[in-house]
Parts: structure tokens; C-alpha cells; sequence
């Protein structure tokens, strides 16, 4: 399905990219731009009201020289798996095209697409009459014209069966499927419906007077554009309460997610969703990576009361400060009141779910010595929590396992530091009590406890006896990945996978707060190290998965690291304001890459 | 031997059709889709961890049932009544109505001497019907696999599930293949119409008799056919509405294997989550209602299809647990609990004296029945295998089939 | 039957010429069970040769210093995670990527032998270091074998030697040591089972390794097979190998896995080669030798009369057409269709014949064939199955199906199954070239080898 989707794509582009080029040196006296040139509109301005999802790229050349610009792009260009890939049989079809066009005209295929799409593309979808609607502004309406022509030409060459030929208000129709398209003046317009196209062209030729039957007249809309500067690459718009009256997707706006992970991650996203009106999506290439920001307008009194665990009470809930370790690879931060979602399954889960809840609790419950799970336990906890990973070192003298995880703590605050710091430290006790007496029955090495006090902090760890030796070497287990180790430190309590990374969170100081709901970062350097740490094991399970000789798997494996290489991070953020809910997701390039970047409007580059 | 394991019907013309095979379909194709199965089916339910027989079929009426579990104790008002001062778990509704139907037997008290408290002993006491110390390799099912005669090219019987085969289902000489989807049963590509049909009609009548190549042959064509009848099995609506729940899901693929006439005679499941050490009440009730729900869905689905007659569902544990409840809400291990057999074939309503609180040993119950009676009474009365060997011992089978 | 062969003519060399012509065909036969399966150009290679010659190279070749170094590194690093599974796909890699087709599948015909399960054994490397041991040892000495099987800590493991004390002999390793590895059953009393099972206490296993440990094991005297004395374990695998029966079952055994699911008056037939087995100190690779160049093997009575096992299956098809699979989705798909390597069914290992077929098993094997055309890994000599036998100037339904049924069929179908098949692929796509193909191998001569 996706493919199909992608080589769609594919072949949209090469047609439009073909056609322009075969056009633009010959434009024919004989085609005229039509006799009474349109007003002046854009195209909200024509979309209709009905329209649910509008998407805009004021323009699309320097969009495009953007990315063929990026350092990113030419370092691409020189990977060796992509120049295999120029010589393949993938890509020949495509460079084929390109290169026939480029001798065909003498100019760059970048240029003929910034001219057909000089004044912009814009897309609209309109749920309520199941239509798609495409409107590409060129230069002018004599390149548009040509346009419309050499299309029409190469489907003919292409020895496809020229499409019926429609005129609507004079204006000639191309049947396509079940739409149609046309060029208008300087505009060229694209309809997956008779319908939607009619309106279109109705809505075009009649623009000397503003409709109110058109998006720009929805207030939504209006109020959606208006927040923002107008100065992001692309735009778009999405008119929820429409699709939300529509009937589509019922299940994104009401009834239950009925997962619990999904409801930690989404479930106040949810709330909003069921009562915002719209939201917009930004999207800005700069020199420092992708920026992309979803805005919908927010009141902390849409979120009903079961749902208030998610954002807190009028949404003030803010994740906690981030411990600043060496070599971390992510953090994951949250506010979620989880005791209080466990207390409120009832309401938000349906009966499986909750069957499946009251087992784990009972399970649970034998760990646990019959605490209530979600009163006793979870609520012991404020709702702001932190989970964080990083490469893992291990120490001197200790067993190096073949397949080295990252290191990963859990990291709370507890409510009630004395009455709770006996309770942990006994249930930590008895699971790895538990533990070792399971893995006695399977065979499995035994954890020794220990423990250290020392000002202001309380540590118990257990680590795994060293393996004894034997004569045939083998692989150190995964177990010794771990170290389980819970530590104290006034009210912060750490659950962490290794003796080590406990103490590194214990020493390190915090980053500065941020007031979000959720933040989400990945280093990808570390990342990075973390593959070359398991090199061996990466390749050996590609050549076994995939069939692979060592060679290939090596070099698929460098690939991969040479693209990281490219990236510094990834940024997620979820941000309740007072009248807006903001979600921000970065893309971070690599710091040498982004100090490349060369202003806009330089040299051209070389690329297929 | 065959012949009277399978019957030709009148109506086969009427069936075929229904099926929706070509006039000029090859003949095995068409052969063995007329054939109806009239094989006596059992279904194995393996309820894991050790089910609390008493809150399963509650003693209500007991005193010291109420005073030895006083977080834990079914309230007279909620219990679905039997008889005689016992009732269902409330969660247990399709149980009663099984009840009620006179097609569930519930053994009471089934167990064995020197009872074992751990899972995995107990478990493989249940499962190989021997002694700690002895031989362990195959199990009770495994060697009746092995003495009873296969019918066709299907197999003799099906594990559903991902977890290592049950020691039950092990023989020397059978292998039981493990089910995770009716996928497996589908003819990948098959959805191309092109090639479904040309592949339908390769196999060819068997060139010779005996040999391997005839043997291949007609086992291909059984393979094709039992494909195509699972997929029209798919397709034929049902009016039961199957609860959601992941027995209920492998019962379901059971009852399609069924209804799509398979010569399959043994099906089993397991369904852990029984070890209800802590907080038992939601646990328990939502492990119940899953287990009464999905039983009574197949035996009405398998009713529709007028297979239910040949039909036996036997359900479970490896012990009950203990009389007294302990200071988390829940049970420990325990010894001796009901069994229960649903299906037409079965004498319904309770076998075996009732729980006997009266009489308790260190605080567990002692067992009347002993589980290997049951199992002489499946072999003999249902499967029609003689239990002696198989059991290792003369057991009397339990009166809990009509005749 | 061989009608025209005794059994004695049965094991006479071939003799090309006088037997029959030493042809594509036969050369076929010959990788297909002496291995799993021979590209064309492997197959017009070895025609250069002479039988014997092709034989020899199979018998005596030894794996490159290079690709057994590729292969251990693999297998370490499949066994780091503590799993056995990706073993066991790392052995389906090894079988594909093998340039000794005998010794793989010589190894797998040991691991059936002396079945050990990996779901009881739970360690991989105990795993690894039994399938080593079997490759090592698989073409010597029988004896040496067995002996070395019986202080494998694997085995040990699987057979519950860790539970057998002097006081009370776990009898399990004892009972397969005659009914299962050496002589079959009848052969021996329950008497001889306890007795054995006596030499063998304190034999155990400690943190991976065997030990023996003295204080456990029983010094009394033993009484089994018309023999007495103060006898331990090595003393019982050799006083049971000396057994008139212990050739006789070995080589039947082998004869039925290289030669025939189902010879006929078996006993009588392999009575000539048991003879000269023990008369060669029960050595294999001559065993062998005799089994590869006979008439019986080359005569019409071998071809088509093995069920192809499910590795055969897959590695045959996939070896013949110089294909490349996601080995760990193979390995998963041989287990459903009752073939986990490392995973037999029991300590019997695969009865193998017709025990691999059934409805749901003949299913599974064209599922698998699909998935070997058309998985994300499926691969051709690196390239699609259309380009690469594009390559081979294969073109069009007529000369693939030729092509396709001499490589991979021992029984060809009909001409009329053909013709429709040819129909399926006429469309010369991709994929209708898979449906093909697939269709093919649906077939129950598919099944054979």
C-alpha cells in the first residue's frame, strides 16, 4: 500500500517536472492566457467551507533549494550506497526522465519546478464531500497554459488513452478518474470529484465577490491564520470541530482509547481534541535542523475530571528537572498523576481492560505484600516523573556482557520520604529476593544485595556474582547488563538498572526546569556509540535476518551510522499555555552541518 | 475401519454446493468435501496456576467456608445456585446456563494422593498421570494419540498457543502441532483468484496405490480442500456473538477447525492466570467469566452447525487452593477441586460429594475423586480407548456420560 | 523392490555405462542427497568428473579455515543474548551457506540420531557445543562418537543425568543408549537397562561441564548383555556397540535417510553393508562411500522415494537457485511445519517419511515455499528470481519450468499440471512469476526428493 502511495507520488512529479521543461523555451504565440484575466483571490479563498484539512507552501522552489542546498543533501549524494543506488535499476527510469528534460531545455530541473509552482501549492481536503482538492499557481498563465498542452501531449506519448475532454463554463475539463483538472489563468487546478471541481471552477471565475461558501470565510479558519506569522515554509490547518461534526473517526474524539499506555501518552490530548475547533501545523527548515509545531486553541476546563491526572489541576503540571549525566541517550519527562488513572480505570477503560488491570493487581499484590496497587504504591509518588537512558560503563573488573544495553532509571518523588523510604527499600528487597529464587530454579546467576548510606543518601544495589569460569569461553549473559540499585536522596527516589548510573544521576546537578507537561529528547551521537558498542551483535543478526554476507551487513551497518552521524538530536514537547496547547518536535542536525549551511540562493547543486 | 468413521450423507450435493465448489472440480477435491465428520471430539482447557475451586463452585451454605474467608467468601445473595447448598461464581453465568441445559458435569473434590503444591509438579502429575521420580516423557493425551488410529491426513490434535507444547500432548510417536492462527491454514496468495483456482486444480488422482507419490498426492489434495472449507467456515455468519477474550479466541479457531469438518479429535488450550496469590476478587471473577463466557459460546456455535454433539470440553487445574484465605485478599495452594465437563454427551449437575470443610487435612481439602477416574471415564466412555495402559493403572471411570 | 538387484548386487559400485548414464539427472539425485541441492552450473561441473570422484569430494571436504572462523564468530554472537532460537537459525544460515553439503547435512542426521531438545536443555552453548561435537566427529568412528554423545553435557542434561545417584540410577539415558543410538528396540532387557544404568551414575553435569563424580557412581559389579564385571559408562557403550545388532541398525538407519523412506525387506537388503561396517571398525565415511556409489542408489528405486524433510525442502529450494531468507523467519517456519532444528519432537528425533505429512504440515510447507519467493530477504544470486534466471537465459514459462522441475524435482509432474502452471506465469510479471513457481512447489511431487 505504501509503495503504491510513493511511486504515485513519483510518477505525479516526473509528469509535472516533464511537461514544464518540454514548455517553457517554446511558449506559443498562439496559446493566449485567457481574454478576461480572474481577480485577484488566493486559494482559501476558493477552497469551500467544508474543507477539513488545508495545507499551504507559499513556495515550493525555495523549498526545494533548501534541501538540495542542505549539507545534508550533498553528503547523501556522496554516500557510496547511494551512488550504487544512481547505478541501480531502482532509479534509472527516473534519472532517464531528468536527463531527457535537462538536454530538451538547458536549464535545471529545480528551476522549471520553482516556475510552474512560482506563486505557490496549496491542497485542500473536504470531508463532507469526499473530494480532494489541488491548486498549483505558476508564474503566469502562458507557462500554464503550455502546461496544460504538453501534459496532454505526453499522456499521448506515454500511449495512454487520451482522457475525455469536458468543458465546464467554457473552461476545458480533463477527466481524471473521478475528478478532473483544469487550468485557469495562472492557476492550475486538480479535483478527485466532478463535484468539487465544479465548485472550484465556480468559486474561481466568480471571486470578484468574496463567498461565503469558501474557507477563507469560515471562522475557524480566519482566527487559525491569523495567530500565526505566515512565515513558516508550510502551513496547514486542520478544521476539527468539521471532521468531529462529520461523523469520521468517531473514535479519535470520543469513547475510550482503552489501552492504558495509550491513555498515559494521549489521553488528555484526547480531551482536547473533542472540544478544540481547529488546530495548525508548522513547518520550518532552518540551519539547525526541522522544526515542526502543532497549535490548537486550549482551556485547562475542557479536560473533564477523569481525564485531570493528565495535565493536573488547571493543567499546571510541569515535568521535573533533568539530571544532567554523561553520554546520556534520552529522557523522557511527564507529568502524570498515575495513581489517580489506576483509582479512575473504571471510567476510562472499558471491562477487558479492566479485567486484565485487576489480574496484573492481583499478581502484583504478591510483590507488593498485598498493598493496594494504585492507592498504596503509585500514590506514594508525585505525578511528575522521569525515566532517562544512557550508555552504559561498566566497572573495572566486572564482566562486560556481549550485548551491552543502555543503562535506564526511573526517577520519582516521593510524597512522604520517611514513611515511605522503609516501604521501598523492604519491597526492593523482597524482589530481588523473589528473583534470585526464581532464577535459582531456572539456573540463572544470583543477585547479592548491599547496601550504603552516606549524607543525605541511601543506596541499595544488588549486582550479579561474577560467572565462574569454564573452560569453554562463553558469552557474558545479558544479565550482567544489570545491576539493579534503588537510591534515596532527600525526597527523590531512583530505580535504576545499574549500580553506576544510579550514582551518576545521585551526582549530577539538574538541568534548569522546563514548564511543559511532556518532554521528550534523544541524543543521537549517543545513540550512535550505543550501535558501535553492539557492532557485532547488530551485523551477525542482520546476516541472519536478512540473508546477509558479512559484507553486506557491515555495510549496511556503516550506512546507518554515517546518517546518524548527520543528526544531533530529537526535541519533543508538549506545552499547555493559557489559551493554547502547543506541540513542538525538532529534528536537530549535527553541529558541524548546521554551521555549513549556506545562506539561502546560493550556487546551484547537482543532484537527480 | 474408515468407512464407519466417516459417513457419506444424503444431502452431500446440497452441502457441496453450499460450499461453493465447481461442478468440474477434480475428484479427491470434491471427495472429501462431501464427507462429514461423525468423530467424537475433545476439547482440553488447562486452567493454570491452580483455580480456586471453592469460589468457583461456592459452599455458600457452609459455615466454616464463611468464617475461614471472611474478606473472600461468596455472599449467598450473588452465588447462582445448584443444588444442595452450592452455587457458581456469580461471574460464572455461562456455566449455570449450561447448568441448566443439563450439559456440564462438575466433578467435585478431584485430585490425587500426596498432594504436590508446586505448579510444575503438580502440573506434570496431572499431565503424565505419574509419580515424581518416573519416566516423564510423554503424557496422557500423547499416548492415546498413539493408540488410536489416525483418520485422514489431518491431524490427530491441535495445542493452541505459543508456550512450549504440554507435556499432556507429548508422545514418542505423535507430534501435535501448535496453532497460533487460522493463517496458517490459509493457502498464502490464495487471494488472487488466478492462482487459488489453477492451484485447486492441480492435484490429480493418485497414479498408484501405496506408494509415497499416491500417499503425497492425496494427502495434497485433503491439505487443498481443507483449506477451502476452512475459508468458506470463515465466511458462514454465525449468530453467536463471541465474547472478547484470548480463550474465547482460540476456542473460536477450534470451533472453525470443527465446522469446517476436520478429522481432528483432540483440541487443547491452555489459560493461565489462576495463581491468585493477592487481590484476588476482581482477578478471580474476570478469569471465570472469561472461561464460562468462551465455553458457552462454542458449544452454542457448535450447536448451529450440528456439531456439538460430537463434542466434549474438559476443564482443569493443577490444585485448588487453600480453605483459609490469607491477609492479601487472596489463596494459597491448595489441594483438591471440581473438574468440569461440558457438552451433549455429558450427565449434567454435580458429581462426587461436596467439599467436606468438616474434614480438612492440615487445612486443605482431601480429595474423593481421583483425577485419573475422570480421565478412564473420558478415554472409555467418550474417546472409546481402553485406559488401562494409558493410565498406567486400573482406574473405574466416573459415571459422568449418558449412555 | 529392486527386482533385478540381491542384495548383494544392490551395493555393487554403479558403473556408468552399464548402470545407466551419469547425467544431469543422476548428478541431481546425487546433490540432492548427499547435500540439499546443486546450482546447474555445480551439477554440469561435476559431469566433467566421474561419479566417484564427485562423491569423494563430498565425502573429504573440509570446510575453509575462513568460513569456519565466519561461522564460529556467527554463532557466538547468536548465542550472546542467552536464547536459543537465533541458534538455530544461525544453523539454517550455516546449511545455506555450507561448501561441504554432507557434513551439514551428515551433522543433521546425527542431531535426529541423538535427538536433544533445546526447550529442556534451555542453554545455547550447551546447544552449540553438542551440534560442534557432531559435526566434528560426524564421519569417524562410531564408537568414538557415541562415547563422546554420552559425556555430552547437552545430552546429559536432556536424559536427566543429573538426577541419576547410586541409590536410585536414572535408567532414562541407559534405555536410549541401546533402543534409540545403538541396537533398537528388543534388542535388550529391562535387566540390561538397570545394569547400564548403574555404569553411568555419577556421571553429571557441573556449571556447563561434565564431571564425574566418584562418590556418586556405583563400583559394584554389572551383569548385562552375557557380560560381567565391574564395568563404568565408556565400559558399556563399547560392550554395547559390540552387539551383532549395532551395525545392522546404524546402517539401515542411514540407508533409510540417504537411500529410501521405505526399502523393502530392509533387514535382508542392508545385511551386505553392515557386514563390511563392523568389518571396518564401524567407520562412516566408508560406510558412506559404499551407499553413494552403489547401483541401488543410482538405479530408478532411489529417486522419488524420500519425503523431502522440511530443511531439505527449504535449503534445497533455496540452494539451487543460489537464494538468500531471513533465516530466523525460516527457522521459526521449519518449527511449524515439525522440523525446529534443535527443537525434535521427542528423544526420537523425526521418524521422518511419511510422519512429515499432513494437512496442515503440507500447508505450512507451501506457505513457507511463498515466503522463501517473496519475503522482505528473498533474494536470487543478490538479485530478483526474475533477473537471475533472466541471467541464465531462462525465458519464458516453458524453459523456466524445464529448468525449475531438473533442479528441483526427482518426480516430474504431468505435462498437463505443467501447461497450467506455464499459464499462471504468462503474464511475465514478478509476481506472477511467484505464483508460478509457488504453485509448483504446491505440488506433491514437490514433496519428494
Amino acid at each position: 500500500m505504501r509503495s503504491v502511495v510513493l511511486c504515485t507520488r513519483v510518477c505525479l512529479w516526473t509528469y509535472l517536472l516533464v511537461a514544464g521543461a518540454v514548455v517553457l523555451p517554446s511558449a506559443s504565440p498562439r496559446l493566449r492566457a485567457q481574454d478576461n484575466p480572474l481577480p485577484e483571490f488566493t486559494a482559501a479563498d476558493v477552497f469551500p467551507s467544508t474543507t477539513a484539512a488545508y495545507v499551504e507552501i507559499r513556495d515550493p522552489g525555495q523549498v526545494l533549494t533548501g534541501i538540495l542546498q542542505h549539507p545534508i543533501a550533498d553528503r547523501f549524494q556522496q554516500l557510496d550506497a547511494w551512488q550504487q543506488a544512481l547505478r541501480g535499476p531502482q532509479l534509472a527510469g527516473v534519472l532517464t526522465a531528468r536527463n531527457f528534460l535537462e538536454l530538451q531545455m538547458g536549464l535545471p530541473w529545480q528551476e522549471v519546478l520553482s516556475a510552474v509552482t512560482a506563486k505557490g501549492l496549496y491542497f485542500a481536503a473536504d470531508v463532507q464531500n469526499n473530494s480532494v482538492l489541488l491548486l498549483i499557481r505558476g508564474r503566469d498563465a502562458d507557462l500554464m497554459q503550455e502546461v496544460r498542452l504538453k501534459l496532454l501531449e505526453l499522456t499521448r506519448l506515454g500511449g495512454n488513452e487520451i482522457r475525455k475532454l469536458d468543458t465546464y463554463r467554457d473552461i476545458p475539463v480533463y477527466r481524471l478518474q473521478q475528478g478532473g483538472a483544469a487550468v485557469i489563468g495562472e492557476w492550475l487546478a486538480v479535483a478527485s470529484t466532478s463535484a468539487g471541481g465544479r465548485g472550484l471552477i465556480d468559486r474561481m471565475l466568480d471571486s470578484s465577490a468574496p463567498s461565503p461558501q469558501s474557507l477563507a470565510a469560515v471562522p475557524a479558519f480566519r482566527e487559525a491564520m491569523s495567530a500565526g506569522d505566515g512565515s513558516a515554509a508550510v502551513r496547514a490547518w486542520v478544521g476539527v470541530a468539521a471532521i468531529r461534526e462529520s461523523g469520521r473517526a468517531p473514535r479519535v474524539f470520543e469513547g475510550q482509547i482503552d489501552n492504558p499506555v495509550g491513555e498515559v501518552l494521549l489521553g488528555g490530548l484526547q480531551s482536547v481534541l473533542s472540544r478544540t475547533d481547529w488546530l495548525t501545523a508548522e513547518l520550518r527548515p532552518d540551519a539547525g535542523g526541522l522544526g515542526l509545531r502543532v497549535s490548537t486553541p486550549f482551556r485547562s476546563g475542557w479536560i473533564p475530571e477523569t481525564r485531570e491526572w493528565y495535565f493536573g489541576p488547571d493543567a499546571s503540571g510541569r515535568v521535573p528537572a533533568v539530571p544532567a549525566v554523561p553520554q546520556m541517550l534520552g529522557a523522557v519527562g511527564m507529568h502524570r498523576n498515575v495513581s489517580e488513572m489506576w483509582l479512575r480505570a473504571g471510567d476510562l477503560f472499558s471491562e477487558r481492560i479492566n479485567d486484565r488491570m485487576a489480574e496484573a493487581e492481583s499478581n502484583l499484590g504478591t510483590i507488593f505484600a498485598g498493598r493496594d496497587f494504585g492507592e498504596e504504591v503509585l500514590g506514594a509518588f508525585e505525578p511528575g516523573m522521569l525515566l532517562i537512558a544512557a550508555r552504559q560503563d561498566f566497572p573495572e573488573s566486572a564482566p562486560v556482557p556481549a550485548i551491552r544495553l543502555p543503562a535506564f532509571a526511573l526517577v520519582l518523588t516521593l510524597k512522604d520520604p520517611e514513611v515511605m523510604r522503609p516501604e521501598l527499600r523492604r519491597i526492593f528487597q523482597s524482589v530481588v529476593g523473589f528473583g534470585n529464587i526464581v532464577g535459582a530454579q531456572q539456573g540463572q546467576p544470583q543477585l547479592e544485595l548491599d547496601m550504603q548510606k552516606r549524607e543525605g543518601v541511601e543506596l541499595i544495589s544488588a549486582r550479579y556474582l561474577p560467572p565462574k569460569a569454564t573452560s569453554a569461553p562463553a558469552p557474558v549473559p545479558l544479565v550482567y547488563n544489570f545491576s539493579p540499585t534503588a537510591a534515596f536522596q532527600g525526597s527523590r527516589f531512583i530505580l535504576a538498572s545499574s549500580t553506576l548510573f544510579a550514582e551518576a544521576l545521585l551526582a549530577a546537578s539538574d538541568q534548569p526546569a522546563e514548564a511543559v507537561n511532556t518532554s521528550v529528547n534523544l541524543s543521537v551521537p549517543v545513540l550512535r556509540e550505543v550501535f558501535r558498542d553492539n557492532r557485532d551483535t547488530i551485523v551477525s543478526g542482520n546476516m541472519l535476518s536478512k540473508g546477509q554476507t558479512r559484507e553486506e551487513a557491515d555495510a549496511e551497518l556503516d550506512v546507518l551510522l554515517e546518517l546518524l552521524s548527520w543528526f544531533h538530536g530529537i526535541r519533543f514537547r508538549l506545552t499547555p499555555g493559557e489559551e493554547t496547547l502547543q506541540l513542538d518536535l525538532d529534528l536537530l542536525t549535527a553541529p558541524d552541518i548546521a554551521a555549513a549551511v549556506a545562506p539561502p540562493g546560493g550556487g546551484s547543486t547537482d543532484a537527480p | 475401519m474408515f468407512a464407519n468413521r466417516r459417513r457419506f450423507l444424503s444431502e452431500a450435493a446440497a452441502r457441496s454446493a453450499a460450499l461453493g465448489f465447481a461442478a468440474g472440480a477434480p475428484w479427491p477435491l470434491l471427495a472429501s468435501a462431501l464427507q462429514v465428520q461423525t468423530e467424537r471430539i475433545l476439547i482440553v482447557i488447562e486452567l493454570q496456576g491452580g483455580n480456586d475451586g471453592l469460589n468457583t463452585v461456592v459452599p455458600f451454605g457452609d459455615p466454616v467456608y464463611r468464617r475461614l474467608r471472611p474478606q473472600l467468601a461468596i455472599r449467598e445473595a450473588d452465588v447462582l445456585p445448584i443444588a444442595g447448598g452450592m452455587g457458581f461464581h456469580p461471574a460464572l453465568a455461562g456455566f449455570a446456563e449450561l447448568l441448566e441445559a443439563g450439559q456440564l458435569a462438575v466433578v467435585q473434590g478431584v485430585g490425587y494422593p500426596e498432594p504436590n503444591r508446586s505448579h510444575f509438579e503438580s502440573m506434570d502429575i496431572w499431565h503424565t498421570c505419574r509419580p515424581r521420580g518416573g519416566s516423564r516423557e510423554d503424557g496422557w493425551l500423547g499416548r492415546w494419540l498413539e493408540s488410536s488410529e489416525p483418520s485422514g491426513s489431518d491431524p490427530q490434535a491441535f495445542h493452541f498457543g505459543s508456550d512450549k507444547l504440554p507435556l499432556a500432548l507429548m508422545s514418542r510417536r505423535v507430534r501435535v502441532p501448535s496453532v497460533n492462527s487460522l493463517e496458517e491454514f490459509r493457502l498464502r496468495g490464495s487471494e488472487d483468484r488466478k492462482f487459488r483456482e489453477a492451484v485447486q486444480s492441480l492435484p490429480e488422482a493418485p497414479r498408484s496405490d501405496g506408494d509415497l507419490l499416491s500417499f503425497v498426492q492425496s494427502s495434497t489434495s485433503a491439505a487443498l480442500s481443507a483449506s477451502e472449507r476452512l475459508a468458506a467456515a470463515k465466511a458462514a455468519s454465525s449468530a453467536v456473538v463471541w465474547p472478547q477474550s484470548p480463550l474465547a479466541g482460540r476456542l473460536q479457531m477450534m470451533s472453525r477447525l470443527i465446522r469446517s469438518g476436520l478429522g481432528t479429535s483432540l483440541y487443547y488450550s491452555t489459560f493461565s492466570g489462576f495463581d491468585t496469590h493477592a487481590q484476588q476478587p476482581d482477578a478471580h471473577r474476570s478469569l471465570l467469566r472469561q472461561v464460562g463466557d468462551a465455553v458457552r459460546a462454542l458449544l452454542s456455535e457448535l450447536k448451529e452447525s450440528g456439531d456439538s454433539s460430537r463434542v466434549t470440553v474438559l476443564a482443569f487445574s493443577e490444585f485448588g487452593r487453600r480453605v483459609a484465605e490469607n491477609a492479601s485478599a487472596g489463596t494459597d495452594h491448595g489441594t483438591a477441586g471440581p473438574m468440569f465437563l461440558a457438552g451433549e454427551g455429558v450427565r449434567g449437575g454435580l458429581h462426587g460429594p461436596n467439599p467436606d470443610l468438616g474434614n480438612l487435612q492440615d487445612g486443605d481439602l482431601q480429595f474423593a475423586v481421583d483425577f485419573r477416574e475422570v480421565y478412564a471415564a473420558v478415554l472409555r466412555h467418550w474417546l472409546g480407548a481402553d485406559p488401562a495402559e494409558i493410565l498406567s493403572g486400573a482406574y473405574k471411570p466416573i459415571d459422568v456420560f449418558g449412555t | 523392490m529392486p527386482r533385478e538387484l540381491t542384495p548383494e548386487e544392490a551395493w555393487e559400485p554403479f558403473v556408468p555405462g552399464r548402470d545407466g548414464e551419469w547425467d544431469l539427472r543422476r548428478a541431481a539425485h546425487l546433490f540432492r542427497r548427499a547435500g540439499f541441492g546443486a546450482t546447474r552450473s555445480q551439477l554440469e561441473q561435476a559431469l566433467q568428473s566421474s561419479p566417484e570422484a564427485v562423491i569423494d569430494e563430498f565425502l573429504n571436504a573440509e570446510e575453509p579455515p575462513e568460513f569456519q572462523l565466519e561461522m564460529s564468530q556467527l554463532a557466538a554472537a547468536a548465542i550472546a543474548g542467552g536464547k536459543v532460537e537465533p541458534l538455530s537459525a544461525w544453523w539454517v544460515y550455516r546449511i545455506l551457506a555450507t561448501p561441504c553439503q554432507l557434513l551439514e547435512k551428515l551433522t543433521l542426521f546425527w542431531h535426529g540420531h541423538f535427538a536433544t531438545g533445546a526447550d529442556k536443555v534451555t542453554d545455547p552453548a550447551l546447544m552449540l557445543a553438542q551440534n560442534q561435537l557432531l559435526r566434528r566427529l560426524a564421519f569417524g568412528g562410531f564408537e568414538e562418537l557415541v562415547q563422546e554423545v554420552s559425556r555430552d553435557p547437552a545430552m546429559l542434561l536432556y536424559l536427566d543425568a543429573a538426577s541419576s545417584r547410586k541409590a536410585h540410577p536414572n535408567e532414562n539415558y541407559a534405555r536410549e543408549l541401546m533402543e534409540l543410538f545403538c541396537l533398537g528396540e528388543g534388542r535388550y532387557s529391562e535387566q540390561d537397562i538397570r545394569e547400564i544404568a548403574r555404569c553411568f551414575t555419577g556421571w553429571e553435569v557441573r556449571r556447563g561441564e561434565f564431571r564425574f563424580n566418584r562418590f556418586q557412581h556405583d563400583v559394584g559389579e554389572k551383569r548385562f548383555l552375557g557380560q560381567s564385571g565391574v564395568f563404568g559408562g565408556e565400559d558399556a557403550v563399547r560392550i554395547v556397540l559390540e552387539q551383532p545388532s549395532a551395525p545392522e541398525f546404524l546402517t539401515e538407519k542411514l540407508v533409510r535417510f540417504f537411500v529410501m523412506d521405505e526399502p523393502p525387506r530392509a533387514a535382508a537388503l542392508c545385511a551386505p553393508l553392515a557386514q563390511q561396517f563392523r568389518a571396518d571398525g564401524m567407520q562412516i565415511r566408508p560406510l558412506l562411500r559404499r551407499i553413494f556409489r552403489s547401483r541401488l542408489f543410482f538405479s530408478d528405486e532411489s529417486p522419488g522415494r524420500r519425503v523431502k524433510s522440511p530443511v531439505e525442502l527449504a535449503a534445497g529450494f533455496l540452494r539451487c537457485l543460489e537464494g538468500s531468507a531471513n533465516t530466523v523467519e525460516l527457522s521459526t517456519l521449519l518449527e511449524q511445519v515439525g522440523q525446529g532444528l534443535l527443537y525434535p519432537p521427542s528423544v526420537k528425533g523425526w521418524d521422518g517419511g511419511r510422519s512429515w505429512i499432513n494437512s496442515s504440515t503440507l500447508l505450512g510447507r507451501s506457505n513457507l515455499v511463498r515466503t522463501l519467493l517473496t519475503g522482505s530477504a528473498a533474494r536470487f544470486g543478490r538479485t530478483t528470481l526474475r533477473e537471475y534466471l533472466a541471467q541464465r537465459q531462462l525465458r519464458g514459462a516453458d524453459r523456466i519450468l524445464e529448468e525449475l522441475t531438473m533442479l528441483l524435482f526427482a518426480v516430474t509432474p504431468s505435462s498437463a499440471v505443467l501447461e497450467r502452471i506455464g499459464e499462471l506465469m504468462r503474464p511475465g510479471t514478478d509476481a506472477a512469476l511467484a505464483a508460478g513457481v509457488h504453485a509448483l512447489c504446491t505440488l506433491p511431487e514437490f514433496q519428494l526428493a
